[in-house]
């Protein structure tokens, strides 16, 4: 991915904590408001106004989670990228970008266990050190295997259009056949 | 033991063969790495003592391949191995069959005595050197090579390291290994080459006039060719006597090498550095890694559900190392899985152990040169090659490796079965 690519995805990230802010706000309001309308229904349609009001506020929660979620999907993208070009992985073939991955996991996994137990016997703070240690594992971890199935997903993509070709191709070739 | 800990080493050992096989770092610091964490996690979860964790660096091992590696690397310098193969180029006399056939036998001829790397250097450069004067096509000749110098001394207990571990680790001796082994090496030689010759047979047509050359030209320094050929001679010769002498075969080796040293008159420090310090640091890192787990109970635990899943059989046992060791090797180093599997066989009390010995040399060497990922040694004839100009398709070595692979360990199985009487 370019710097120019990785800049311009960069600007989701205002439009990824808007959409969160207010779905957060929809949420509090669809959870607040309705029982105000308590027993009242809504004339037409003979439903309850409290219900009412709660599907039309949770629908625009909905959206913006929705909208969130692909933003975050797309930063997660590019934070993915920065992070493993930072660790030094380039774009390898499939297999072994998987395997890379796997051996961060799993280095990962081991370094927590190792320092851990270090960090914990630190006085007063060792608690709240050990505690920050094994999220930043945790959110490592999550962020290589968010890579490994990106990977996968694009091999799998890929052999699948190749398919697709394929078959496109056997198809105009019995179709010139017949004709 | 907490499973906890199991896991750990668990993933110290797949971290290691995963470095490895990805080459993210050189296949020494991939062990060496995995030692480190064994150590590291070994001592703090208490699994061993310090000097419990010394002891697993198995001297007897590094003793016998380091005496080995320089033996062959003074015999290398003296030119015994350059002579044989261009004797051999020159009695083919231009035909590409004929000639085919003299540099199969011959790679796996040099490779019973060099090591995989050193041997496919050594046949990759007169393999470069006939195709190119001859203009032959060089891949038939590579890609044959390169099986044949992975099949080389698979009987031998100094054809490989794989052999040494496993020599070394159950015990058995030059003899024994050359007893229970050398008629499937034969047939598996002749076998291989026919599989190969069939494969190829339409691209080694076009016959041409070989130079006329004498290769005792070759040698330039025939004081030293003469010792390090009678040192060679010594080393085997005591190899078969050392059952009778009672001494086991690093002594021979380390005796022999300072032997070499001394009358080779070549500075230690040029031999020294030659060697494959690549191999014996990562045997020493795997050693550890092994030992961690081993200090575990779960290679106990495996050796124990794996003998249960043969149901008591030699039959089957022997069959599941054959194999399983055969299919692991195509994708992790043979070294990695000959010290493996050692402590597994060593935990089948109770059955006849030299078969699945042998089936687990059989294994460990026919599995690695499937595909190009399988050993160094197909990596390095595929560099070669490449800095030669010459492009190998991938799918092609892997067509032709699997094929011979698989066609070794069938036959190796029928062998197995036959020579130790095991059959249902």
């Amino acid at each position: 991915m370019s710097r120019k690519k990785i800049r311009e995805e960069m600007k989701r990230l205002p439009r990824l904590i808007m959409s969160v802010t207010m779905a957060a706000i929809f949420w509090g309001i669809s959870m607040v408001v309705p029982p105000l309308v308590e027993g009242m229904t809504v004339p037409g349609i003979n439903v309850s106004g409290r219900f009412f009001l709660w599907v039309c506020f949770m629908l625009v929660t909905v959206i913006f989670v929705i909208r969130a979620l692909a933003d975050a999907l797309s930063l997660a993208d590019v934070l993915t990228d920065i992070f493993l070009r930072r660790l030094g992985a380039k774009e390898d073939r499939s297999l072994i970008r998987v395997g890379r991955d796997a051996i961060y996991i799993i280095l990962t996994i081991l370094l927590a266990s190792a320092f851990i137990p270090i960090l914990s016997s630190v006085a007063e703070i060792g608690n709240m050190l050990a505690s920050a240690a094994s999220l930043v594992a945790l959110g490592l971890i999550i962020l290589l295997i968010y890579d490994i199935g990106r990977v996968l997903y694009r091999t799998v993509e890929e052999k699948a259009e190749v398919l697709a070709d394929r078959l496109v191709k056997l198809a105009k070739r019995n179709r010139k056949k017949k004709g | 033991m907490a499973p906890e800990t199991i896991l750990v080493f668990i993933l110290i050992y797949v971290l290691v063969v995963l470095l490895s096989a990805t080459e993210t770092v050189p296949m020494s610091v991939a062990a060496l790495i995995g030692a480190l964490l064994t150590v590291w996690f070994g001592l703090q979860y208490s699994v061993f003592t310090y000097d419990e964790a010394i002891g697993f660096i198995d001297i007897r091992l590094i003793t016998l391949l380091i005496g080995i590696m320089i033996v062959v690397e003074v015999v290398d310098r003296g030119g015994l191995f350059r002579l044989g193969a261009l004797y051999s180029i020159k009695l083919a006399k231009g035909n590409p069959r004929v000639l085919f056939v003299t540099l199969c036998i011959m790679s796996a001829a040099v490779s019973m005595f060099l090591s995989d790397s050193t041997a496919i250097l050594l046949i990759a450069a007169a393999a470069i050197t006939i195709t190119k004067l001859l203009d032959y096509d060089p891949v038939p000749f590579f890609i044959s090579a390169t099986i044949m110098v992975n099949l080389g001394g698979t009987s031998t207990l100094i054809g490989s390291v794989s052999n040494m571990i496993i020599g070394v680790q159950a015990g058995l001796s030059f003899n024994e290994f050359i007893g229970y082994l050398a008629i499937a090496e034969i047939i598996l030689w002749a076998l291989t080459i026919l599989v190969l010759y069939y494969i190829f047979r339409s691209r080694l047509r076009i016959k041409r006039v070989p130079p006329v050359y004498d290769p005792w030209e070759s040698i330039q320094n025939k004081k030293l060719f003469w010792r390090s050929t009678l040192i060679l001679f010594l080393l085997i010769f005591l190899f078969v006597l050392s059952d009778v002498m009672g001494i086991g075969p690093e002594a021979v080796a380390l005796g022999c090498a300072v032997l070499a040293l001394a009358a080779s008159e070549i500075d230690p420090a040029e031999i020294f550095k030659r060697m494959d310090w690549e191999t014996i640091f990562f045997l020493t890192g795997f050693l550890f890694v092994v030992g961690g787990l081993e200090r575990t109970g779960l290679l106990e635990t495996l050796s124990r559900q794996l003998f249960a899943f043969a149901g008591g059989s030699s039959f089957t046992a022997t069959l599941m190392v054959l194999w399983s060791s055969g299919l692991a090797s195509t994708i992790v180093s043979n070294m990695a899985v000959a010290l493996t599997f050692t402590p597994i066989v060593q935990g089948f009390t109770g059955l006849n152990k030299i078969p699945m010995w042998s089936a687990l040399a059989l294994g460990t060497n026919l599995g690695g040169a499937a595909t190009p990922f399988s050993g160094s040694v197909v990596i390095m004839a595929l560099g070669a090659m490449k800095k030669e100009g010459i492009t190998l398709n991938f799918s092609e070595f892997t067509k032709v490796g699997f094929i011979t692979t698989f066609i070794q360990l069938a036959f190796a199985t029928v062998y197995i079965i036959v020579r130790f009487g095991i059959g249902g």
